[in-house]
């Protein structure tokens, strides 16, 4: 005869086995910081067993484990980890790696690198359906689409731009086609004027020469910075861009230069970099000198 | 004091039998040795069905230790064996302890044509694209520097080490263009590949590495004797009976292919070549019918410790193996150059 108290222990046990089953039933491992916001904004962030460096700040750094460089991935390291799905972009790797985990078992999710909203969408719904949370993903498309309506609305009166990624005393490269700056530059409306491949360094001759309306420097310094006509001569600004020849381009001498976080293009498109769109944006359509701090520092 | 051929030699394959074990049973993954050992006793027991065989050799344990940690502790011996070999020979050769594969050139060869196949290449021909063509510039290399150095007179060292010199400042200048032009995976992918690394050591490959190895171990131990004779000097060299030319001309050859097969492998190790023979010559003196041996048994040890040190430091996540050895390898070098500069004064 089963007492009570032996029963309450049976029932314990296994409330406890069924919750470690529901917990265990997936591990992922996400190696990409846009799958990393993603899962994120899906709300499954309790599966994640490890994530890849550039996820590593919007995670509690020591809660789980690091797996590197997304494209150096160590196939005995994930293995270890015994990871159910692999969430990443086209450039995780290498190929090997990516073999041998899916001959045991796990499941590998790879998508393209979002350059466009399209595929910003795309990548919500393979993750969501890779991981069982399409109830999830309806809602944070919903949010999105209302974010990219809102970002349509607007309009401005400008239509060049350049992307530059911010450096000690100049510019650190210049975005062109195929890059989270320029992906940035078009939820602006704005036409990037380098129309060449990834990142290049550019002389500050060439880039008075482009001459764009507008300017978005990618700065840790995370800020929204006015760069207006006086300022511009100004020897306590911090900005690189309000010294030397850059201060003759229409948009420095206009106060056009605006800077942004570079971690929100690390993986192409984000939610981060869409908000940061939207408040860009508005500023823009509304007067061409924006006031000092538009709140997009986080 | 010099220590015994013999026993260094014992030692240094006690060594690496231990070193070798302990990376194979040493990693993030947790393999059981009695596991694999059971697993494989099933897997030859029952090799008539092939289903059960499949699950088998796909299982976790059978594949972290045959297909990554077996390869890694084969591919890292045959590499550093080589890589030290090639080190020795050239030090004996060119007569300065600072010659190393890199200094005529053939490293920086190889690196220019991997690189070249990683960003004008497309990408899908990379698996063949980026071995052959390190293999093929460093080769190129080397031929282009020796016929630069040889006249009706012979060949001439300074030549060599100056054409070697810029060389290599040519493929740095090169290799800084295309990575200019480089898209942006391209531009990371190469720059994981200029730190070296063993992650691309695989089943496959084991067999001919190991033995190529072999083989060019024993074609420069053939030249020992030779290298001995030249430590005096060419022209006592060419009064012993050596065809110092056919020598030079020779060893040159040898060093192109392994460096080249070794860069196609693994990137870029550096140190290996230019610390190892020192080390080994600290031990057992300059002759080279045991400097060649032993550097290959270092060598391999050492590169052995470095993959087990890039696997577990940061583990899961993995270190460049090529950042170790140049971690470990710089502060040694410059200890052996104080010790050398107390022991001048």
């Amino acid at each position: 005869m089963i007492t009570l108290k032996e029963l309450r222990l049976f029932l314990a046990i296994a409330l406890l086995l069924f919750a470690t089953t529901v917990n265990s039933a997936q591990r992922i491992i996400s190696a990409d910081l846009g799958a990393t916001q993603i899962i994120q904004q899906l709300d499954a962030t309790t599966f994640l067993v490890a994530a890849d460096l550039s996820s590593r700040h919007l995670l509690k750094k020591n809660e789980i484990a690091n797996i590197g460089y997304h494209r150096a991935l160590s196939t005995e390291g994930l293995l270890s980890l015994k990871p159910t799905i692999l969430v990443g972009s086209e450039a995780m790797g290498p190929a090997s790696t990516l073999d041998i985990l899916a001959r045991t078992g796990t499941k590998i999710v790879q998508y393209q690198t979002p350059y466009t909203l399209e595929q910003l969408e795309k990548n919500v719904r393979v993750i969501s359906t890779a991981l069982d949370q399409e109830e999830h993903a309806t809602k944070v498309l919903h949010a999105l689409s209302q974010s990219i309506n809102e970002l349509n609305a607007l309009s401005t009166q400008y239509q060049t731009s350049l992307f530059l990624l911010s450096a000690q005393g100049g510019h650190g490269g210049i975005a062109g086609m195929n890059t989270g700056g320029s992906a940035f530059l078009s939820l602006l409306g704005l036409t990037n004027l380098a129309d060449y491949e990834g990142y290049r360094k550019v002389s500050a001759e060439g880039l008075v020469a482009l001459d764009p309306d507008v300017i978005i420097m990618a700065s840790a310094d995370n800020k929204v910075e006015e760069q207006t006509e006086s300022s511009a001569n100004s020897d306590t600004n911090s900005n690189s861009l309000s010294k030397g020849v850059y201060r003759l381009t229409r948009a420095a001498k206009a106060g056009r230069v605006f800077t942004i976080n570079p971690r929100s293009l690390i993986a192409g498109l984000s939610f981060e970099s869409i908000e940061q769109a939207v408040i860009l944006k508005s500023a823009l359509a509304k007067q061409p000198k924006l006031s000092a701090a538009l709140g997009l520092s986080k | 004091m010099r220590l015994p051929f013999v026993s260094t030699m014992t030692a240094l394959l006690i060594g690496i039998g231990v070193i070798a074990l302990l990376s194979a049973i040493t990693g993030p993954a947790s393999v059981s040795l009695l596991s694999l050992v059971e697993n494989a006793f099933s897997h030859f027991s029952i090799s008539d069905s092939s289903l059960n065989s499949a699950a088998i050799t796909n299982s976790l344990e059978w594949i972290v230790f045959l297909e990554l940690r077996l390869p890694r502790v084969v591919f890292a011996l045959c590499i550093g064996c080589i890589l030290a070999q090639s080190g020795a020979t050239m030090q004996g050769l060119f007569r300065n302890p600072l010659a190393d594969p890199g200094i005529i050139g053939v490293s920086s060869g190889a690196a220019l044509g991997a690189i070249a196949a990683i960003v004008l290449l497309p990408a899908e021909w990379k698996v063949w694209s980026v071995p052959l063509m390190a293999f093929v510039c460093g080769l190129a290399t080397t031929l282009f520097v020796y016929t630069l150095a040889h006249n009706a007179r012979g060949t001439s060292v300074l030549i060599l080490l100056l054409a070697g010199v810029a060389i290599s400042a040519f493929s740095g200048a090169a290799i800084g263009l295309m990575s200019y032009f480089a898209d942006d995976a391209n531009l990371r992918e190469l720059s994981v590949w200029q730190m070296g690394t063993l992650a691309n050591a695989s089943a496959q490959h084991l067999l001919p590495i190991t033995f190529f190895t072999l083989g060019l171990a024993y074609v420069f131990q053939r030249n020992a004797a030779s290298l001995n004779a030249l430590l005096l000097g060419e022209p006592e060299a060419r009064h012993l009976g050596i065809d110092v030319e056919k020598l030079k001309r020779h060893s040159m050859l040898l060093v192109a292919l392994g460096v080249g097969i070794c860069v196609s492998y693994s990137g870029i190790i550096g140190f290996i070549g230019l610390v190892v023979p020192h080390l080994v010559r600290m031990l057992v003196g300059p002759d080279h019918r045991f400097l060649l041996p032993l550097s290959a048994l270092m060598g391999g040890l050492l590169l052995l410790v470095s993959d087990l040190i890039a696997r577990i430091l940061i583990s899961p996540a993995e270190l460049p193996i090529g950042l170790i050895t140049a971690l470990m390898g710089a502060p040694f070098f410059v200890a052996l150059l104080i010790q050398e500069r107390k022991r001048v004064s």
